[in-house]
């Protein structure tokens, strides 16, 4: 049987992106499934359309470079930088997105892009409030006043500025 | 169950009814825009964003909720436990204020700080750095706090600590290293 050298994912919302096996092997999910034969049809995959597209482009943009790292092309080099520096400031600003992402890189089993939006989250909720990440998370607080009294005595300190 | 069976069947038509707890499970948790946003993470996901957050969010998110505080309960007792085993105190000298240390993984052969101190205690560590803590003669009172860089084998003196502070407050210690910021 000939093997193909793509790939075809098919969103939640049916939208076919066919791209290189060399590409999407960054994903475990993906990698598994090629090293197994399961990969000749479509795959379908519970990821909307717009979150799929933006995955697969990291994964490009992440091939691209890993294959470029002994170039030194300078001007790709800042390209490059550019890209993943628009990809962190669109991500931050949309929160659907990042969640999204971050539910499809731990689906598709990336690390790397998973460590990435991690970080970003990280960094985000960073300076938050207790009350601002149950409102970004969607969290119920389920502690008693005594409860939380008692977390606050122990760390005083952590919340002041 | 393997990954490409689960995928395969979440490959149903949109008439068919899940079956599977599984699989239901599954898709739920991945499953996004039908309903504008779920805005709920798996825990495994959350817990990678924590470990990430500087010692003082982490402390104050312990107010979040009875998970969030379980699991930084935890990531903090794990931090310590692994901090602590990557060095070994081979034997301290008062007479010459030294501390012999060893590093674990690391070939290199025991390193030595020394200083005018009365004592020297390995506090933390973390993947680059050990945090020591010196305690100083009367004379000129605090405790002084060295870092230790595993990587450029360099001793850097942190700004001490005044001793009115160790002595009229509760403190810790503790040692991130912060893998964004570039030196």
């Amino acid at each position: 049987m000939a093997t193909t050298s793509t790939v075809k994912l098919r969103s939640g919302d049916n939208e076919v992106f066919e791209v290189e096996k060399q590409v999407m092997i960054q994903s475990g999910t993906i990698r598994n499934m090629i090293e197994d034969d399961a990969a000749d049809g479509e795959i379908p995959l519970q990821i909307s359309s717009r979150n799929l597209a933006k995955v697969v482009e990291w994964c490009k943009c992440m091939q691209h470079r890993d294959r470029n790292n002994n170039n030194d092309n300078k001007e790709e080099e800042e390209e490059e930088e550019e890209w993943e520096k628009k990809f962190d400031e669109e991500v931050s600003e949309d929160k659907d997105l990042h969640f999204g992402l971050l539910l499809a890189a731990n689906y598709l089993e990336i690390p790397a892009l998973l460590h990435r939006l991690c970080q970003l989250a990280a960094d985000i909720v960073k300076g938050k409030t207790p009350e601002e990440i149950r409102r970004t998370f969607n969290i119920k607080k389920d502690f008693t006043p005594e409860e939380e009294e008692a977390v606050m005595d122990e760390h005083g300190w952590a919340f002041h500025d | 169950m393997t990954e490409t069976i689960i995928l395969q069947g979440n490959a149903m038509d949109e008439n068919v009814e899940a079956t599977v707890t599984e699989l239901a499970q599954r898709s739920s948790e991945t499953e996004i825009g039908k309903e504008g946003c779920r805005r709920y993470l798996p825990q495994d996901i959350v817990h990678n964003i924590l470990a990430r957050l500087p010692a003082k969010s982490m402390l104050r998110f312990k107010t979040v909720c009875k998970n969030w505080r379980d699991m930084i309960t935890e990531l903090d007792a794990i931090g310590v436990q692994q901090s602590m085993s990557k060095v070994t105190i081979i034997y301290r000298t008062n007479e010459s204020k030294s501390l012999f240390f060893k590093l674990k993984n690391k070939d290199r052969e025991n390193c030595c700080l020394s200083l005018e101190a009365d004592y020297i205690w390995a506090k933390k560590a973390c993947d680059k750095f050990v945090l020591f803590s010196c305690q100083f003669p009367a004379s000129c009172a605090g405790i002084q706090l060295v870092v230790y860089d595993t990587i450029t084998d360099r001793f850097r003196q942190l700004p001490k600590i005044p001793f009115y502070i160790v002595a009229t407050s509760f403190y810790d210690l503790s040692l991130v290293y912060d893998a964004s910021a570039k030196t």
